[in-house]
């Protein structure tokens, strides 16, 4: 249903703070937060419950998924916003803070809480805290299906009475039991159905005394508070965020308090809530149902993370991962290509000659702005949209974890953690993408590590550049029969290059700037369970694939503009890049490489995609060959063949190909990367390192090898 | 073109240079910054630190037991106390000895508040080496504004005990007396030593497992009297996963070490 404005008039209207904090908004009934822990199938819910009607962005001021939906059930139009799976609220890690804020400040109507029924006691510990926040609570008793299947039987009603808030068991895959939560969330939310939930006593009674005193000093400032004894409780444990939200007299009451309790008290608390857990877990839990005797994810687990099959199958999936995304974009590509570029751009410059534009204005919008957009899109949308969608699947499989769990060891000896080989894998797609991934890496400093190595995984834009050089230049060093084959390694060893640099990048950053970052390594391996395809896909081209989309072609626009005008604006005789070339070229002949190639990265750097066109029009544009290409200032691209002949006519040798490939996986990262690097971790010096680091690394790299090799050929 | 073994040699002038201005603590950057530092100031400070410890265990100080522990010369801390004295913070008592007055005292624990504030933090919410607390405290202690002490222990929690398990002097300058902790039971085995399909119950965690790898623990539900099945170890051996209240969840030896546990024996 749409809201208009007459309804909207109809409700009374919210706190604006809350309206800001994204939890409120007028044009709905009731907010509902959706709250678990990780891996409860908590996403399947969310859109079991919405539907497709949804969107995604990140909590204000903070680099955590934000997912928002909307449903109606019997006239009332309810939000749903779905909070980051927490183990718990603690507000330990941002996550947490999240969750927490959203729950005690956000105070939603109703709060559904999703209960994994195969691991109730670690699910109950949660549930434990957030109905000490809040009573409106429903519980989604999920993944009853897979309950059955592992043989483990669990009692609603049980449950729901211990508890004292309604319990529905659920199956949200299979759309089980979701119309039951739906018309729950209603009945709490309307005030029909009122639930008393049950506190549990997690302390001793000397500790439980103090709780209750303190919980006086909280009640007494403020009586018409209704979650004073956890509020008590943080105080106890020296939580400042809700110190905040008491008058200073009450923290300085319970601070005192605080030198009477045992030191491990936190230690207690967490003890003393999952006793409670287990307690409740054993009374819900059906005695005399059969274990099913055969495990699935036991044999799965056997056969991919054993040390004899494990890695091999790996490199298996991983590979096929790959050669589908470079197979399949050819033919796309072309398409768009061919669309994009070779029609659109052609009709485009009819239709401005028609229109009668000035050729300046043509060219700055058509032959700048377009043409470097289009190329971008046709070379990077089809590999993106075909990697991330199989990635996601292999995600949703619970695949991905074991990889990381295999190859902690070879992280771990670096400072890493073994989840930076999924956020280096997913590099290999496209580097925004990875850097976005680390957010599944949840300790700061393995967090920053990857993010600030990632630039090493050769992306997918710089893959076309690797494969030409190598066939046109280091391939045909080889004999006719393995100039394929040679090529081939020549790429496959720049790639191992990048990896060994990432490798080495993350030893040297953990052991000098970010040695005294914080660090907590955890990696849970959830059960295998069957993808759902559409949602995959929908995900991946929606979350990743448009959102990195549409931030290279905004950086891609202006890019286009900037090399077309200085094709164009001639000063002295000579267009401006001339002079920028020339200006370059002993800084370039020093690295082996030389001006034009230094100002292609200078000027592509939106998007490495378009580093070779740009290199072909500047050099077509200085050099001694002026026939081929399109006019000043207009990408283009030939034939492999004559590329080579071109380049070549320009002194290009096989050094100077091997540095550029170099240089192209040894250079600071596009700047769709350097801006999503900033946005992560919000720190202008981290973004400086993660753009300087590969740069200089790079910069030294070509100098040492040109050097080298022109020593050792006597030049 | 510039000759190769031009460009080589320039390239390892340039890398000698850079390493000798920018290496860590070495450099002539970091001794440069060094020197900048206050260094009467932490004099200062320091004495009144090491008159407050001795005072403590009801001992006055001599001139030359604070020139030694402060490494200076006689002459040097002669001098400083008396500048103490004339600030206020410290008084004589008997022939040569000296002793904090009450405000002294005061500002001795205003130090040691920021002292063992700083060492919780690095405790608490950094990587750094458990060697490296008490150094970086003491550089530390002196360069803290008081308002940049009580934003940390906001920050902090208002923490009750530092890493070592020394109480932390409160903003109002008190020491609050604790009771001892009782010293744990010797370490014995932790869940490290538990064979692959063994199962073992949590008797506690230990006390070098602290800040965010503790909480990560505690919320996934290794409590005391938790048992976790040795379920398999990846593929290269290290980390291994455990099944821990109904979860997977993998933990490197390191953390596994931190994990004293009794054994139950082995897994139908």
């Amino acid at each position: 249903m749409i809201p208009t404005t007459s309804m909207r008039t109809r409700l009374p209207a919210r706190d604006p703070a809350l309206v800001q904090l994204g939890v409120r908004s007028d044009r709905w009934d009731f907010a509902v937060a959706l709250a678990g822990n990780p891996n409860t199938g908590k996403s399947t819910v969310f859109n079991a419950l919405t539907g497709l009607r949804q969107h995604t962005g990140n909590w204000p001021g903070k680099t955590v998924t934000r997912a928002e939906g909307f449903f109606t059930v019997g006239g009332d139009r309810f939000q749903l916003v779905d909070l980051p799976g927490t183990y718990s609220l603690q507000a330990a890690s941002a996550d947490e803070e999240v969750a927490r804020d959203a729950l005690l400040f956000g105070a939603p109507d109703v709060t559904v809480l999703v209960l994994d029924a195969t691991r109730l006691e670690r699910n109950l510990n949660l549930a434990l805290q957030v109905l000490e926040i809040t009573p409106r609570v429903v519980v989604c008793l999920n993944l009853m299906d897979e309950a059955r299947r592992l043989g483990i039987g669990v009692d609603p009603a049980a449950l729901a009475r211990d508890l004292g808030v309604p319990v529905i068991p659920t199956a949200a895959r299979r759309e089980e039991g979701v119309d039951a939560l739906r018309e729950a969330i209603r009945q709490v939310a309307r005030g029909t159905l009122v639930p008393t939930p049950a506190r549990a006593e997690p302390f001793a009674p000397d500790v439980t005394a103090l709780l209750v005193e303190a919980e006086g000093h909280v009640r007494a400032a403020d009586p018409a508070r209704p979650n004073a004894r956890w509020i008590a409780l943080r105080l106890l444990d020296g939580d400042e965020r809700v110190a905040a939200t008491v008058p200073a007299f009450v923290a300085q009451q319970v601070d005192a308090l605080r030198w009477r309790l045992p030191a491990d008290f936190h230690d207690r608390l967490a003890a003393g809530l999952f006793a409670e857990a287990e307690r409740l877990a054993a009374r819900a839990t059906l005695q005399g149902v059969r274990k099913a005797r055969f495990d699935l994810d036991r044999t799965l687990d056997r056969w991919l993370t054993s040390p004899a099959t494990g890695i091999p199958v790996m490199v298996l999936l991983l590979g096929v991962v790959f050669w589908l995304t470079i197979a399949g974009a050819n033919v796309p590509s072309g398409l768009l290509g061919d669309l994009l570029v070779d029609r659109g751009h052609a009709w485009l410059r009819d239709v401005a000659v028609v229109m009668g534009a000035p050729a300046w204005l043509r060219g700055i919008l058509v032959d700048g702005v377009y043409l470097a957009t289009a190329w971008v899109v046709a070379v990077m949308l089809p590999p993106m949209a075909i990697f991330f969608p199989l990635f996601t699947l292999l995600e949703d499989l619970g695949y991905l974890p074991r990889v990381a769990f295999n190859l902690d060891a070879a992280f771990r000896r670096v400072g890493a953690h073994g989840k930076q080989a999924l956020t280096m894998c997913m590099g290999f797609g496209c580097n925004a993408a990875g850097v976005v991934a680390t957010r599944v890496i949840d300790s700061p400093r393995e967090r920053l590590v990857a993010i600030i190595t990632n630039n090493f995984s050769l992306c997918n834009g710089r893959w076309p550049t690797q494969i030409l050089m190598a066939s046109l230049f280091v391939g045909v060093l080889a004999p006719p029969a393995l100039a394929g084959l040679v090529s081939a390694a020549a790429v496959v060893a720049v790639t191992l290059l990048g990896v060994a640099a990432m490798f080495g990048a993350s030893w040297l950053l953990t052991r000098t700037t970010l040695r005294g970052e914080a660090t907590s390594f955890s990696l849970e391996l959830p059960p295998y369970r069957p993808p759902r395809l559409w949602q995959a896909l929908y995900t991946s081209v929606v979350d990743r694939t448009l959102i990195v989309l549409w931030r290279a072609i905004v950086f891609a626009a202006p890019a286009g503009a900037v090399l077309w005008l200085l094709s164009n604006v001639v000063v002295g005789g000579a267009p401006l890049a001339t002079y920028l070339i020339r200006g370059l070229e002993p800084v370039g002949v020093l690295l082996g490489l030389n001006g034009v190639i230094l100002l292609a990265y200078v000027v592509a750097i939106p998007a490495n995609e378009i580093v070779i066109p740009t290199v072909l029009m500047l050099t077509v544009l200085v050099g001694a060959t002026p026939e081929v290409g399109a006019g000043a200032g207009v990408l283009f691209e030939l034939e492999p063949a004559a590329i080579g002949t071109l380049l070549r006519a320009n002194g290009w040798t096989t050094l100077t190909a091997v540095n550029l490939m170099l240089f192209s996986l040894l250079h600071n990262p596009c700047s769709t990367t350097i801006h999503t690097i900033w946005k992560e971790t919000g720190s202008a010096r981290w973004t400086a390192v993660a753009t300087l680091l590969p740069l200089g690394l790079g910069v030294v790299v070509c100098f040492l090898v040109t050097q080298v090799t022109r020593l050792l050929l006597g030049a | 073109m510039l000759d190769p073994r031009l460009a080589l040699l320039g390239f390892a002038a340039l890398v000698a240079v850079t390493c000798l201005v920018a290496w860590p603590r070495r450099g002539v950057a970091a001794r440069l910054l060094r020197a900048r530092r206050d260094a009467d100031r932490e004099r200062r400070e320091d004495a009144l630190k090491y008159l407050f410890h001795r005072g403590a265990e009801g001992l006055d100080v001599h001139v030359d037991a604070l020139a030694g522990a402060l490494e200076l010369r006689p002459a040097g801390a002669r001098q400083l106390v008396e500048r103490l004295t004339a600030q206020g913070f410290v008084t004589s008592v008997g022939p040569a000895g000296h002793r904090l007055t009450e405000a002294g005292r005061r500002e001795a624990l205003r130090i040691v508040r920021s002292h063992r504030l700083v060492e919780q933090f690095l405790a608490d919410r950094t990587g750094v080496d458990p060697e490296e607390w008490h150094r970086v405290a003491e550089d530390e202690e002196h360069r803290l504004s008081a308002e940049e002490v009580e934003a940390l222990a906001v920050r902090l929690g208002q923490p009750r005990f530092d890493p070592h398990g020394e109480p932390i002097p409160t903003a109002t300058g008190e020491l609050p007396v604790t009771e001892v902790r009782p010293a744990l039971p010797p370490a014995g085995r932790t869940l490290a030593d538990v064979p692959l399909g063994a199962t073992a119950h949590v008797r506690h965690l230990t006390d070098a497992c602290r800040g965010a790898q503790r909480r990560r623990l505690l919320d996934l539900g290794v409590v005391p009297g938790t048992r976790i099945v040795v379920e398999r170890r990846s593929a290269a051996g290290d980390p291994t996963a455990y099944r821990i209240r109904g979860a997977l969840i993998a933990l490197r030896r390191q953390q596994a070490a931190w994990i004293e546990v009794e054994s139950e024996g082995h897994d139908g």
